[in-house]
């Protein structure tokens, strides 16, 4: 039997090719996520421990409260052969060449040597006050070499300048250390001589649990004295939270791409025993038992299981080498400089791949069981195979869309979010499942409804195509749905990203009426070149300017206020929203909460300004609680009244649609950018941001699912050149009857081309549900109830766009063999 | 399509000249085609018989376009098909050739009707409804027109494949053993069948078969062996058939 089953692997071995592609893809997802993870936390616990490595006791303050008093006292233990504090402060540090400056972490040279772990790989360590030496990694980004020379300022804002002396080797400094400086430096720039933490190193033969006990006992409650690999296993804990969120992230997309293969390769295996029933049932007709047909197959599943997954995980180890390459250096040094393979990070993509491969041709195993002796007496089983879906999977199916669906309604009904979350995420697995169960109803159902739609265009090979398509329901569906899984992730997040930004957008609205303000400072006016340049920026549909003049007040002569005036008319049109600035009408003067503050106005309430004739001006004050907006507003007319020589301080834009804000604020930038004493405000530049932060997301997470998407277009060309082979004979009478070469390859593509298209339009519709129920289940909390939701057109059919050419390329491969095969040798009756 | 001038009969429906078919390469290479020099004429029933490897069904596939010759010509009404371009030949067979095989051939996912239709459709012409009518009249397939051919006996899959083969009313009609999965009584209608569209309609056919029986329908009998003419028989009989047969050994 074993024999039988080897010959039939090297026998078929081009068939398996495809099935053993989406397992090699999905296991190198799985490792390079696994490899990559593992060697940043290595390379977390390196950085982070070489600071102790010299120390066999640590003791610790939240509080930054060590004095050097006590530091002496532990000196003075017994069993202490040495201790020295290790101080940390911040300053802001100006480097050359760079705008502005940054706030970075200064960390002091024990002052005994023994305890020094820093180490240099230029210069020397830092010896007197105004010497630092700072990170590789900062120095290389920055541009920094011996001598360079630096400006800090404190937190009590003393400037110092220092010399730079050393460049420190990555790997030894740690978290976000930038600087060094000698230990006096350190503690003079900070707010007092105290220590972080202090090395203790024990005498050579000293108990280090009794001496713990005493440390402990001699330094009081709030502090803790830890051995210092517990010290580092507890920062490195704290560190790597951020990697196991990000872990979970990416091993679940390599989960979902493994899924996607598993798809694929139980598809492959029904093909392909659909095939060789003859086979299978001559074997049975010869007398081997079900159990050895199911053993046999079983077992070549195990053999491609362990070549593809052996496959895989070398693949994933050289694309994780790779990652690791170009990720080095990043992160201020945190991530991995080079590759720790452990065992598990090597194992358990191997054994994932090999279990999902087996697993998925259980099911095709067992009905290879099923095929009766007598089926190797009958001619041509296998090509009038045909496979309809029992009543109890689509019953089933039922229940679960339906259910799921249920689940998920009522999760974007509640406001409790964990209960929401809980909900949404079930709710979605089930109703999928329920969707996948019934794919074999579905998918053909779609490919039917298509192919009507587009019989025209296809001629007779498209009419082919389609009876074609849905001739093996269960295959189609089988492979559809792999395709589907993809569409369906990437239609989620694509049309989730376009909601949550829709929802930012409108929140942003409601509490920033104004998308740009540009002022100038300190009771300047904007400059008539300046005001022509910016109301010219491309991308802005209205701007109008503020004046702003110096007003005094009846009660009090000597009080003066900046007062704004702005045509209330022409600011409405620019306004997001309606809101207080909407109101604005001669009489009336919008406060903000300082200015109310600083002149004890109170809402609804007149205040009296004194006008330019001498006469006098009462407005009623109306409150705003917005920082951004100028702090009193009046009416043009108002201000004409009380201040006629007003210049123009301020301009408000309103910015057009379609917006790509960021591009926008970037040309409103360079009119300003060299302008010292004008600043950009308004909702915009967070807008900006907020679109950012969503783009790289949705990138992300399009990037990872695209690996799920080519293992499922793998599927889709296997599928295609599988039934190829089947259909050889019906293909050559085609031929032999006047379907030219092109009309065969049109006909294989216009097959792929229908699946894909029913996996596309099942999956867009999903996604778009779905997309629309995860936003509503994220959001109704913190939008108050005010989800908007959205569907990206143009990017939702960029995705069907892609998929789809994707799927027709897919088709090259097949179709190119079947043109080759010539008509008169598929149709000799031999 | 640049036809040469035939040198042969212009009553000629199809002609061989010189035709040499060679399988493999160097040792292996088998030579299934010796120099075959044949004119198969229009308006009659040509039957191509031989013993098993004598090279009729290779003859038969070179004749129709299926299949190109290693040298020598093939002409079809006037064009030289060795000159052709794939595609060109796709469409001559499209176009001017009917097949009608021993397994049936049929689409399976097509109904009869679909499936006589084909040709015409892959061509993108109208049929001819008359002429279908009346095909569909004759071959008795009237009623069956919308089952697929896993509904159909075999009889009537093989007489939808005479009527797709006669629909586009081709220069030839080339009928591989049509009768090999058929049993005698259902064979004997389909050959009836095709010597009265010989009859009635004028068509050219020709039949390639080992079953004197089935040859003796047909107007000649061209014999084959080892890749060779071997011979000819006019009005046949299935003695005469037979007794041909005896003497080649087979």
């Amino acid at each position: 039997m074993r024999r039988m089953m080897l010959a039939s692997i090297r026998g078929h071995a081009a068939r398996y090719v495809a099935g053993g592609l989406a397992v090699v893809l999905g296991v190198a997802f799985v490792t390079t996520a696994l490899l990559v993870l593992n060697s940043t936390k290595a390379a977390m616990a390196e950085a982070v421990g070489a600071q102790y490595a010299r120390a066999d006791l640590v003791v610790a303050s939240n509080q930054n409260d060590l004095t050097p008093d006590a530091v002496r006292r532990i000196q003075g233990m017994e069993g202490v052969a040495a201790a020295s504090g290790v101080a940390v402060t911040g300053v802001e540090v100006h480097y050359p060449g760079s705008p502005g400056s940054v706030w970075v972490q200064v960390s002091g040279i024990p002052l005994d040597p023994d305890l020094r772990w820093q180490r240099v790989k230029d210069g020397r360590l830092p010896e007197k006050p105004d010497e630092v030496a700072v990170a590789a990694s900062t120095a290389k980004d920055k541009n920094l070499r011996l001598g360079t020379r630096l400006t800090l300022t404190t937190g009590q804002s003393r400037v110092h300048d220092v010399r730079v002396v050393g460049i420190v080797r990555g790997g030894t400094l740690a978290q976000d250390i930038t600087l060094v400086a000698t230990d006096q430096a350190t503690t003079a720039w900070g707010d007092g001589a105290t220590y972080l933490e202090v090395l203790v190193r024990a005498a050579d033969g000293a108990d280090l649990a009794a001496l713990r006990t005493r440390l402990s006992a001699a330094v009081g409650a709030d502090i803790t004295v830890q051995t210092a690999n517990e010290r580092v296993t507890e920062l490195v804990a704290g560190l790597t939270g951020g990697v196991d969120v990000l872990g979970a992230f990416l091993l679940g997309f390599a989960g979902i791409a493994l899924f996607v293969a598993t798809l694929v390769v139980a598809n492959t295996f029904t093909i392909l025993l659909a095939q060789r029933t003859r086979e299978l049932a001559l074997l049975r007709c010869v007398g081997a038992r079900r159990g050895q047909v199911f053993g046999s197959v079983l077992l070549e599943s195990v053999v491609l299981g362990v070549a593809a997954s052996a496959l895989g995980v070398a693949a994933g180890a050289g694309l994780a080498a790779l990652a690791v390459r170009l990720l080095e250096g990043q992160a201020n040094g945190l991530m991995p400089s080079s590759l720790m393979p452990s065992t598990p990070t090597l194992v358990v993509p191997f054994v994932a791949g090999l279990t999902a491969t087996v697993a998925a041709a259980l099911a095709p195993a067992r009905r290879a069981t099923r095929v009766s002796p007598l089926a190797a007496l009958r001619p041509e089983m296998a090509v009038t195979v045909r496979s309809r879906a029992g009543v109890v999977r689509v019953v089933l199916a039922l229940v679960l869309v339906l259910g799921g669906g249920a689940i998920l309604v009522a999760g974007t009904r509640t406001s409790a979010i964990m209960v929401g979350l809980a909900a949404g995420i079930g709710g979605g697995l089930v109703s999928f499942l329920g969707v996948l169960l019934g794919a074999p109803v579905l998918v053909p159902a779609a490919v039917r409804l298509i192919g009507l739609l587009s019989a025209r265009v296809g001629g007779v090979p498209g009419r082919l195509a389609v009876s074609n398509a849905v001739r093996n329901p269960r295959r189609t569906a089988a492979t559809a749905a792999a395709l589907l899984v993809g569409v369906t992730l990437i239609s989620l997040m694509t049309v989730g990203a376009a909601s949550v930004q829709r929802t930012l957008h409108e929140s942003l609205d409601r509490s920033y009426p104004l998308d740009l303000t540009v002022s100038a400072e300190g009771g300047e006016r904007l400059a008539d070149r300046t005001l022509a340049a910016l109301r010219g920026v491309d991308g802005l549909a209205g701007t109008v300017p503020l004046r702003a003049g110096q007003v005094a007040l009846v009660d009090d002569p000597s009080m003066r206020v900046q007062v704004h005036g702005v045509d209330p008319a022409a600011a409405a049109k620019l306004l997001r929203n309606p809101g207080p600035l909407g109101g604005l009408r001669d009489g009336l003067a919008i406060v903000g909460p300082v200015t109310a503050a600083q002149f004890g106005l109170e809402e609804g309430g007149s205040w009296r300004l004194r006008t330019s004739s001498g006469g006098e001006l009462t407005v009623r004050v109306r409150m705003v609680r917005d920082e951004d907006t100028p702090s009193v507003i009046v009416s043009a007319g108002d201000l004409a009244r009380l201040a006629p020589k007003a210049q123009i301080a301020v301009l408000w834009a309103r910015i057009g649609e379609p917006a790509d804000t960021k591009a926008v604020l970037e040309r409103v930038q360079q009119v300003v950018g060299d302008l010292d004493n004008v600043s950009v405000g308004g909702a915009a530049p967070m807008r900006a941001m907020y679109d950012q932060i969503l783009d790289v997301l949705l990138l992300i997470a399009t990037g990872l699912l695209a690996v799920a998407v080519v293992i499922a277009l793998v599927g889709v060309g296997n599928t295609l050149s599988l039934s190829v082979i089947e259909r050889t004979r019906e293909q050559a009478l085609l031929r032999a009857l006047g379907l030219t070469r092109g009309q065969l390859r049109g006909m294989l593509a216009f097959e792929a081309l229908l699946i894909a298209a029913a996996a596309v339009v099942l999956g867009l519709l999903l996604g778009i549900g779905y997309g629309w129920s995860g936003t509503t289940v994220l959001l109704r909390t913190a939008a108050e109830g005010q989800v908007a939701l959205d569907i990206p057109v143009s990017r939702l059919l960029l995705v069907a766009g892609v998929a789809l050419v994707a799927g027709l390329a897919a088709s090259v491969l097949p179709a190119r063999r079947a043109v080759r095969v010539p008509p008169a040798a598929a149709l000799g009756d031999e | 399509m640049h036809a040469a001038a035939p040198p042969v009969n212009v009553q000629s429906a199809v002609s061989a000249v010189n035709l040499v078919k060679v399988y493999g390469q160097g040792a292996t290479s088998v030579r299934a085609l010796d120099n075959v020099t044949v004119s198969l004429e229009a308006g009659q029933f040509t039957a191509i018989m031989g013993p098993s490897g004598s090279g009729k069904s290779t003859l038969m596939h070179c004749l129709a376009g299926l299949d190109s010759a290693t040298s020598g010509d093939v002409l079809l009404g006037g064009t030289n098909l060795t000159e052709l371009s794939d595609k060109q030949l796709t469409v001559l067979r499209r176009e001017r050739v009917g097949f009608v095989f021993q397994s049936f051939n049929l689409m399976p996912t097509l109904t009869a009707r679909q499936n006589i239709l084909l040709p015409l459709d892959l061509a993108g012409t109208r049929p001819d409804r008359q002429w279908v009518d009346s095909l569909v009249e004759v071959l008795g397939l009237a009623d069956r027109l919308a089952h697929r051919p896993a509904e159909l006996s075999g009889g009537q899959q093989q007489r939808v494949a005479v009527a797709r083969a006669l629909v586009t009313r081709p220069d030839v009609v080339f009928a591989d053993e049509p009768t090999g999965n058929l049993d005698s009584r259902t064979g004997a209608e389909v050959l009836d069948f095709l010597r009265r569209s010989v009859r009635e309609f004028g068509q050219t056919v020709v039949m390639v078969t080992h079953d004197p029986v089935a040859a003796s329908y047909a107007d000649r009998v061209v014999l084959l062996a080892d890749g060779r003419l071997a011979g000819e028989i006019q009005q046949p009989t299935p003695d005469t058939v037979l007794s041909a047969m005896r003497e080649l050994g087979a």
